[in-house]
C-alpha cells in the first residue's frame, strides 16, 4: 500500500496514507508513529496519529526537510510488514440510568428497539480508538453498530457534563470536559478521562480499544468516589489477536 | 514573597515554549503567542530561551514587587513604568522590592513579554510551565493571572553582587503597520483548492476579525471556495496552519489550537513569520506570498543566526551593588529590635542612613 510525505510547514511533516476509515489503514498510522518515536530520529519532537494520517512534528533548526523526509522513508516502507501480537482493551465503566441517558428514550423511538437492547449494542463491542484529538483525552472511536445510530440534537446543548457518553451520528464517544455539543446522550462515566498530574496523563493510546461494561446507579457513586480519592484503577485487558 | 498581581489586564497567562509532547492525546501546545520576543526577553536576563514569562494580551497590567528582581519586557510597546518612571522595553531592568510596574495598554501589537532572571517558582505539568485556558492545567493554577496573585521567584537575587543588564541593540518598530506580508509553505490540502481559488487567496488581502483570539486568528476578507463537499477526515494540525472552514473566511491555527482539525489546511504561515502575524494589529491589512520549505527553514535560521548577532553586540552595564539599604534590610531591622527599648528610629535613602537610639538603662 502507498504512502507519502508531504511538508505541513516548516516544522512539519504529514505522512499520509489511504484515504478511508479503516482499522488496518490506521493500524499503519499507529505502526509508523511508534516506529519513529523509538527510531531516535534526530530533531522529532512530537507525532500526532489521526485516522490515516501521521504529523510529525519536528525542530528545523536540527533538521531539514529533505533529510528528515528521506530518513523517514524506510522506517514507513516497513510498516505493515509487522503485526501486532497483542490488543489493549481499555474497560469504561458506564452507567446507563436515565438519569444521564437523557436521550436513550429517543434513540428507543428513532430506532424502534427497547433501550435494553441498546445498551446492549453499545456495551457488547470492543471500539478501536482511531485517534485523540479535539479535548485532551477525547476518542475518535470506530464500530458503532449501526443499528443505534442517530443524527445530533437539532439544537445542541449548552453544556454536557464531563464524563458524558453519546451517540452522534456513526460515531460514539466520551465527553472529557464539559462542554456545549449535539450528542445524543445514553449514559455517564464516573473515570476521568485525563488528570494532567499523572504520567501518561491519559490512560488509554490510540490503537488501544474501549469497551463500555454498564454499571448501575450505585456503582456508579462507589467508582465515583473511588476516583475522587485516587484509588480506582481502569481494568486494561491484553489479548493476543 | 516575589511579585504579586495588582491589575491582572485582559488576559494575562504565564507562557513558556508549550507542551509539545502530549498532543497526541489531545493536548493543545499552548505556549507563547510571540516566541522570539519570549526569547529575546529571556535571553536578556540570562535565562535559558524556553523559561516561562509573563503573556500580557492588548491592556498590559500591574505588578508588585516583594523582592528585588532583573526582568526584561519585550513584545508589543507597552510603556512599562516603575513607580510612575517610564522603563524602557528591551533592556534588563533591576528591579527593587517595594516597587510597582505598571504598563499602558499595549501599542500596535496584542503581545508583551515580561521575562524574570532566574524564572517563577511554578510547577512544570507534563513538561512545560505554560497555562492552558482549555483544559485548566498549566502556568499559575491553569488560569490567567487575577488580582491579588502571588507568584514567587524560584531564584533569589544577591544584592552584594555586581549584576549585569543587557540591552538589545535593535531598536523594534512600534509604529503603525498597514500592510503585512507573511509568508507561507503551501499546505498539505492545497489541492483541494482550483488553480483559480489558490490564486485568488494568494491575491487576496485579509484583516483579522474579533474573533481572533490564542486558538486563532478567523481573516476577514477574499472569500474562498473548496472543491470539496463531503468533510475530510480529522488530521494533526501545526502551528501557522491556515484552514478554510466551508464559509470561505480563513482561520489561521495558533499556540491554543485543537490538536486535531477537519478543514483544508490550504497553507501554513512560516515560523520567521509568526511572530509579526500574531502582533498584527486590528485592521492591519494582511496579505499572503508563497514561498518554498526550503526558503522557510532558511529564513528560520537567519531568524536564529541574528538573533545570535545581537547577542554578541548587545550593550552590557554592570550594577555594582549600593551599600544602600534595601527596604528588605530596613523592614528587617526593625522586625529584629525591642521596639519597646527605642527612643529614636530615624531612617533617610539615598546614600542611606539609619539612627537608632536606645534607653540607656
Amino acid at each position: 500500500m502507498k504512502s507519502r510525505i508531504v511538508p505541513f510547514g516548516d516544522h512539519g511533516l504529514q505522512i499520509q496514507f489511504e484515504e478511508k476509515v479503516d482499522p488496518e489503514i490506521n493500524g499503519r498510522v499507529h505502526q509508523a508513529a511508534a516506529l519513529i518515536m523509538s527510531s531516535g530520529t534526530q530533531g522529532i519532537k512530537e507525532v500526532i496519529p489521526a485516522f490515516r494520517t501521521l504529523t510529525v512534528l519536528y525542530e528545523p533548526l536540527e533538521i531539514d526537510f529533505q533529510t528528515l523526509s528521506y530518513q523517514l522513508k524506510p522506517l514507513i516502507d516497513n510498516v505493515g510488514r509487522v503485526h501486532r501480537q497483542t490488543k489493549r482493551i481499555v474497560e469504561i465503566p458506564v452507567c446507563y440510568d436515565k438519569a444521564f441517558g437523557l436521550d436513550l428514550a429517543a434513540i428507543a423511538a428513532f430506532t424502534k428497539l427497547s433501550i435494553a437492547e441498546i445498551i446492549n449494542r453499545h456495551s457488547q463491542h470492543n471500539y478501536l480508538i482511531y485517534m485523540l484529538g479535539f479535548l485532551p483525552g477525547f476518542a475518535y472511536l470506530g464500530g458503532l453498530d449501526p443499528t443505534i445510530a442517530m443524527p445530533r440534537l437539532e439544537e445542541p446543548r449548552i453544556k454536557i457534563p464531563a464524563g458524558s457518553v453519546g451517540i452522534a451520528g456513526q460515531q460514539t464517544g466520551i465527553y472529557p470536559l464539559a462542554s456545549p455539543g449535539g450528542w445524543r446522550l445514553i449514559g455517564a462515566t464516573p473515570v476521568k478521562l485525563f488528570n494532567p498530574k499523572q504520567s501518561p496523563p491519559v490512560l488509554y493510546q490510540p490503537g488501544d480499544y474501549i469497551r463500555f461494561k454498564p454499571i448501575d446507579r450505585s456503582t456508579y457513586e462507589v467508582v465515583a468516589n473511588q476516583v475522587e480519592a485516587g484509588t480506582y484503577r481502569l481494568l486494561i485487558n491484553e489479548v493476543r489477536e | 514573597m516575589g511579585l504579586q498581581v495588582v491589575r491582572p489586564g485582559a488576559f494575562t497567562t504565564i507562557q513558556d515554549f508549550g507542551r509539545i509532547k502530549y498532543q497526541h492525546s489531545g493536548f493543545s501546545e499552548a505556549g507563547a503567542m510571540d516566541r522570539r520576543a519570549l526569547e529575546i526577553a529571556n535571553r536578556l536576563v540570562n535565562n535559558p530561551i524556553d523559561e516561562a514569562g509573563i503573556e500580557m494580551m492588548l491592556t498590559g497590567g500591574s505588578y508588585l514587587f516583594d523582592e528585588p528582581a532583573i526582568i526584561a519586557m519585550t513584545g508589543g510597546d507597552c510603556q512599562p513604568h516603575i513607580n510612575g518612571k517610564e522603563i524602557p522595553m528591551y533592556q534588563g531592568v533591576m528591579v527593587q522590592a517595594g516597587d510597582q510596574l505598571a504598563t499602558k495598554a499595549i501599542k500596535n501589537a496584542r503581545f508583551s513579554y515580561l521575562a524574570l532572571s532566574g524564572g517563577f517558582d511554578l510547577p512544570i505539568i507534563m513538561g512545560s510551565r505554560s497555562t492552558s485556558t482549555r483544559y485548566f492545567v498549566g502556568g499559575f493554577e491553569g488560569r490567567p493571572l487575577q488580582a491579588g496573585d502571588n507568584l514567587a521567584f524560584r531564584q533569589k537575587i544577591d544584592l552584594d553582587q555586581p549584576h549585569v543588564l543587557r540591552k538589545w541593540p535593535k531598536i523594534t518598530r512600534t509604529d503603525r503597520i498597514n500592510e503585512l506580508t507573511v509568508r507561507v509553505i503551501k499546505g498539505p490540502h492545497i489541492d483541494m483548492f482550483s488553480a483559480d481559488q489558490v490564486k485568488r487567496f494568494f491575491d487576496g488581502s485579509y484583516h483579522t476579525s474579533r474573533q481572533s483570539d490564542r486558538m486563532g486568528y478567523r481573516l476577514k476578507g477574499t472569500r474562498l471556495e473548496t472543491e470539496m463537499q463531503a468533510s475530510m477526515l480529522s488530521e494533526g494540525t501545526v502551528f501557522g496552519a491556515i484552514q478554510i472552514p466551508p464559509e470561505g473566511q480563513p482561520i489561521v491555527l495558533l499556540a491554543d489550537r485543537q490538536t486535531t482539525g477537519g478543514y483544508p489546511i490550504i497553507g501554513v504561515v512560516c515560523m520567521a513569520d509568526l511572530g509579526k502575524l500574531v502582533q498584527c494589529p486590528d485592521r492591519c491589512t494582511i496579505k499572503f506570498k508563497m514561498i518554498t520549505v526550503k526558503q522557510a527553514q532558511a529564513l528560520i535560521r537567519k531568524q536564529k543566526e541574528n538573533i545570535r548577532m545581537m547577542m554578541e553586540t548587545m550593550e552590557l552595564t554592570t550594577v555594582e551593588p549600593t551599600d544602600d539599604f534595601s527596604f528588605t534590610d530596613v523592614k528587617a531591622l526593625i522586625e529584629a529590635i525591642d521596639l519597646t527599648e527605642l527612643t529614636l528610629f530615624d531612617y533617610r535613602s539615598h546614600n542611606s542612613k539609619i539612627t537608632l537610639k536606645k534607653h540607656n538603662k
